[in-house]
């Protein structure tokens, strides 16, 4: 019983932080441009707590350490390697965005290759894309809380609906400074479960030596690498490059003071995002080696709330409780913010062309943040089978849709819209055959479909470029 | 320490206390049913188990102590049996109590010896109270946090507006006066933020024409020909215009006071004619004017009036020199007649007389001889004609001139030079005219050479007289004795002359016939060094 209590005191105080943070945000946003990207004036420390809140979601803290739990270090592989690749794609960008002075990434498609029509569809990608991402988010949330709780599912993905609409609800000031606290509070939780783990061992290695001993119900060796090789590759290469055009962490880059703050923002973020992976693999594998029993018993998802619940219960775990709902709550009022800049930037300010007052924009935007959260809060009543999984297919089809565009658009003076549209429409058509193929939004594929959708789009990008290069010249 | 809190805080957290206070208050008056809710559940079910209690006894009266072990009874029971005498919670048979730490039910037993008394932990109890009561809990914390962020987002909604209006006024405040997007509010907030920007709009308007206003003004006080002094109610000058600070940089002393102008005007004069003096010890007239502006001090306009004032000496001069020369000459008209008569009868007596009376005759003829030049000359000078003005080259009428006096200057030994001719030269001009005027200040120079080294020279250039007309500009320098410093104020005057064998009209008729030629002559002189007599025409 008292676990509970402690739960709800740590909550509670919880609130009351978000509650004071959140207010601080409200006040400074005077623009629209301050509402989205905080008035593009946002200095480093600011920046690296935003980017790593935003990065480190509910899917790293519970979706990874469960995974890593269920298969091992090759999880690392599968996800944070390509993560990584994409962060690395993400500095050779800043300087591009930052010239083309964004407030929606979607704008690019209209000063890159002055395509209103393709900003109108990047808008409505975003936003088909992140109520699906936030869906991930939101039952992450939910299992894990109603377990710890022991609270109703439906109860426990209302309460961080509560939270993420206050959090954007103030534009991106009141996201970084909740950001800045959240990632504070999920660090101390990481900490601290990676801490009370490695402290029923007597070192690091002694963990990895009796995981090596465990064996799987198919007699295979639990760190052995089960996915097929191309598996992995194919899924780190959709992490990677959805990471490297997700409009998330590009608007994080629009939003800083200068290139310089930009690219540091990655790389320092990079540095504390490796660390907090490597101390949740090691809670994986401790877990795994300190509580075999749950491998048969529950889903993926709930066992990094059963481990800090029980095999490493402390009054402290509370904090974890909060870090997790932290690393929930800094993805989603980002991907809300982003999802109504979408709704309003690129969707409706291009369909109604009369000018709309300040206030005005300022309002409806707050109400697609609400009218996003209510979508994802119903969608998210049936939940995915593998948040790590369905993730990766959300990326995909940002992948699809932005690298190319972004990437060549930017390096590539001959890139133009003829190119765009081929290459989108061939690798969705791609990807969506793969998807039907094999179950859509189901892990059971061993190779992932970004791989055929993205050459697809790589081809049909250049053959069109150079056939819409002639063909736009001479009209 | 002092905590300022603004308007929107001032609303919150009294709002926020009456939202959270009473779902405290209702959580724990639900929290306080429960427990009594489950504490009579409790007593009850405690009642019934105690009355299902069947004591074994043995055959010596004493009861089985098996039958009461706690096998029947969860960890949270505790049952006994104590003997009356000791059993001290209630005279009662049978009842329950309430302490902090457990429920108590107990029973007389049949045989009247003592108590079976069942004990309950209220900790469990109270565990199962937060069960009951967790989802309770929960609503509550969400009531409180989403109660708090709705009161947090309408304040700041209702607020945003207010403290949008006092940012404005703020500004104002400080003068940065700016057009501020209009409030799309339909609200008395959007009217009173609309009405402030009309306001601001009008005040831009009118600030912008006072500006220029104030623009106009400061040009034309700054380029006004009269000087003007601000003096502030501090007594100190808070400002002036262009023309006053060239009067300061004069640095100029009162004539009786000796104080600067600057101290000058601070000192509560009279609206007077005033009378400065400069380093270089020339006399200035200022014509002092000063009134009181209210709640400030006062503005002083200074009328330089020293040239309006030298010009009317020089006319009292000139009208005294002219009735003079009048005078003279009707007086050089009467002489002349009998100076005839009386050189004709000198003559004749000159003849009848004797050899030794014959030199003093011959010395009254030269006399008489002296007077008539003299009266010829008064004459002369009071009959200059009115000049024939026709258009002609001014260098070669100075050459012409210049000519006649080649022969004096070789045997003087005066070495002279001529500068070259000038791009103008063509004047309207009385040659005759200018003839003699040449011809009057070359004789004066040759004169008044005194030097062994004897030098003269002669320029001539054109300078602007303004955008579209020229001067032509005639100097003609010596290197001679000069003229004293208290003398030059009478070189113009007829009769004055420092020269032994002179009249003293020749600078007289210079400057007359100057000025008939609309010419100007400037002569600048020093003692034992030399002059020099500048003359301009305006050339065409």
């Amino acid at each position: 019983m008292y676990k509970i209590l402690i739960y709800l005191i740590y909550f509670s105080f919880y609130s009351i932080l978000i509650l004071i943070l959140g207010k601080g945000g409200l006040k400074q946003t005077e623009t629209i441009e301050d509402f989205f990207i905080g008035g593009k004036s946002m200095k480093l420390f600011p920046s690296i707590f935003t980017f790593t809140a935003t990065w480190f979601s509910i899917a790293s803290m519970v979706g990874f350490t469960g995974s890593v739990y269920v298969s091992g270090y090759e999880v690392v592989l599968m996800s944070v390697v390509g993560w990584f690749l994409g962060a690395g794609f993400l500095v050779l960008i800043v300087d591009s965005i930052r010239e083309y002075d964004l407030i929606t990434i979607p704008e690019f498609f209209y000063k890159r290759y002055n395509s209103k029509g393709l900003q109108i569809f990047g808008g409505i990608t975003i936003v088909f894309c992140y109520i699906m991402y936030m869906i991930i988010q939101i039952t992450g949330f939910g299992v894990v809380i109603s377990k710890l709780l022991e609270i109703n599912y439906s109860m426990a993905i209302f309460m961080i609906y509560i939270f993420i609409i206050y959090t954007t609800y103030g534009g991106f000031f009141s996201v970084v400074k909740t950001d800045t606290i959240n990632i504070i509070i999920t660090i101390i939780g990481v900490l601290i479960s990676a801490f009370f783990i490695i402290n029923k061992f007597n070192s690091v290695l002694e963990i990895n030596i009796f995981a090596s001993e465990i064996i799987n119900n198919d007699n295979k060796a639990f760190l052995d690498f089960e996915i097929p090789l191309p598996m992995i590759i194919s899924t780190s290469f959709a992490w990677g490059l959805g990471l490297a055009v997700n409009p998330q962490y590009l608007i994080r880059i629009s939003s800083t003071d200068t290139s310089i703050t930009a690219k540091k923002m990655i790389s320092y973020s990079v540095l504390i995002l490796a660390l907090l992976y490597f101390l949740l693999s090691l809670v994986g594998v401790g877990g795994r080696v300190l509580s075999p029993e749950l491998y048969n018993n529950i889903h993926v998802d709930e066992v990094y709330s059963f481990l800090i619940n029980n095999t490493i219960y402390t009054k402290l775990s509370g904090f974890i409780l909060i870090g997790i709902t932290a690393a929930a709550i800094s993805s989603i009022n980002s991907q809300l913010l982003i999802i109504s800049s979408g709704l309003m930037i690129d969707v409706v300010k291009n369909i109604y062309t009369k000018p709309i007052h300040q206030e005005l924009v300022l309002n409806i935007s707050r109400f697609f943040i609400i009218l996003a959260a209510t979508v994802s809060l119903l969608l998210s009543f049936t939940p995915p089978s593998s948040l790590l999984i369905y993730g990766s297919i959300i990326w995909s089809i940002f992948s699809i849709t932005f690298f190319l565009p972004i990437y060549l658009g930017s390096f590539w003076k001959k890139a133009n819209k003829t190119g765009v549209i081929a290459s989108i429409v061939s690798g969705l058509t791609v990807m969506m055959y793969f998807l039907f193929k094999s179950g859509f939004f189901d892990s059971n594929y061993s190779m992932h479909p970004v791989i055929p959708s993205f050459i697809s789009a790589l081809l049909f990008f250049y053959i069109f470029t150079i056939i819409g290069d002639k063909y736009e010249n001479k009209t | 320490m002092k905590i300022k809190l603004d308007i929107e805080n001032k609303i919150i957290f009294p709002l926020l206390l009456l939202i959270i206070l009473p779902i405290i208050f209702f959580s724990l008056i639900s929290y306080y049913n429960s427990y009594q809710m489950l504490s009579e559940k409790q007593i009850d079910h405690m009642d019934n188990l105690i009355d299902n209690i069947e004591i074994i006894y043995l055959k010596d009266g004493k009861y089985d102590t098996n039958s009461l072990s706690s096998n029947s009874f969860d960890e949270a029971y505790d049952l006994e049996i104590i003997n009356s005498n000791e059993f001290s919670l209630s005279e009662e048979t049978s009842g329950s109590i309430i302490n902090d730490n457990e429920i108590i039910s107990f029973k007389k037993i049949s045989n009247n010896k003592g108590y079976i008394v069942l004990r309950y932990n209220k900790e469990n109890f109270i565990e199962e109270l937060f069960y009951f009561q967790k989802n309770s809990i929960i609503i509550a914390i969400i009531s409180m946090f989403v109660s708090a962020q709705i009161i947090i987002i309408l304040i700041f909604n209702i607020t945003k507006p207010i403290k949008d209006l006092t940012k404005k006024c703020k500004d104002i405040e400080r003068e940065e006066y700016n057009t501020f997007e209009p409030s799309h509010r339909n609200d008395e907030l959007g009217l009173l933020s609309n009405s402030l920007n009309n306001m601001m709009e009008t005040i831009n308007q009118r600030t912008e024409r006072i500006k220029y206003l104030n623009y106009i003004n400061e040009k034309i006080i700054k380029n006004a020909p009269t000087a003007l002094f601000l003096i502030n109610q501090y007594n100190k000058i808070y400002k002036n215009n262009k023309m006053g600070e060239k009067l300061v940089k004069l640095d100029l002393k009162e004539e009786n006071t000796s104080l600067s102008l600057v101290d000058f005007l601070k000192e509560d004069n009279k609206n007077n004619v005033y009378e400065f003096n400069s380093l270089e010890n020339k006399k200035y007239f200022l014509d002092l004017n000063s009134s009181e502006i209210k709640n400030f001090g006062s503005i002083v306009s200074i009328n330089d009036i020293t040239e309006r004032r030298e010009m009317e000496l020089k006319m009292d001069h000139m009208n005294k020199m002219s009735s003079l020369g009048r005078i003279a000459a009707s007086i050089a008209h009467e002489i002349r007649n009998p100076l005839t008569g009386i050189r004709a009868g000198v003559q004749v007596l000159y003849k009848r007389s004797e050899k030794s009376d014959m030199e003093i005759y011959h010395s009254l003829i030269n006399e008489i001889d002296r007077m008539n030049e003299l009266v010829s000359e008064i004459l002369n000078y009071s009959k200059i004609n009115k000049s024939k003005k026709i258009k002609c080259d001014l260098y070669e009428v100075l050459a012409s001139s210049l000519d006649l006096y080649k022969d004096s200057i070789s045997s003087l030994k005066i070495e002279y030079k001529l500068g070259k001719k000038p791009k103008y030269v063509m004047a309207l001009i009385d040659p005759n005219q200018m003839k003699q005027i040449f011809m009057n200040i070359i004789s004066n120079s040759l004169n008044a050479m005194d030097k062994s080294k004897k030098e003269l020279s002669i320029y001539v250039y054109n300078t602007n007289f303004d955008y579209n007309s020229k001067r032509i500009n005639i100097v003609i320098k010596d290197n001679g004795k000069g003229i004293e410093k208290e003398d030059m104020g009478k070189i113009y005057d007829p009769f004055y002359t420092n020269h032994k064998k002179g009249v003293g009209l020749g600078l007289s008729v210079v400057k007359k016939l100057v000025d008939e030629n609309s010419g100007k002559i400037d002569i600048k002189s020093e003692y034992r060094i030399g002059t020099s007599v500048k003359l301009i025409f305006e050339v065409i």
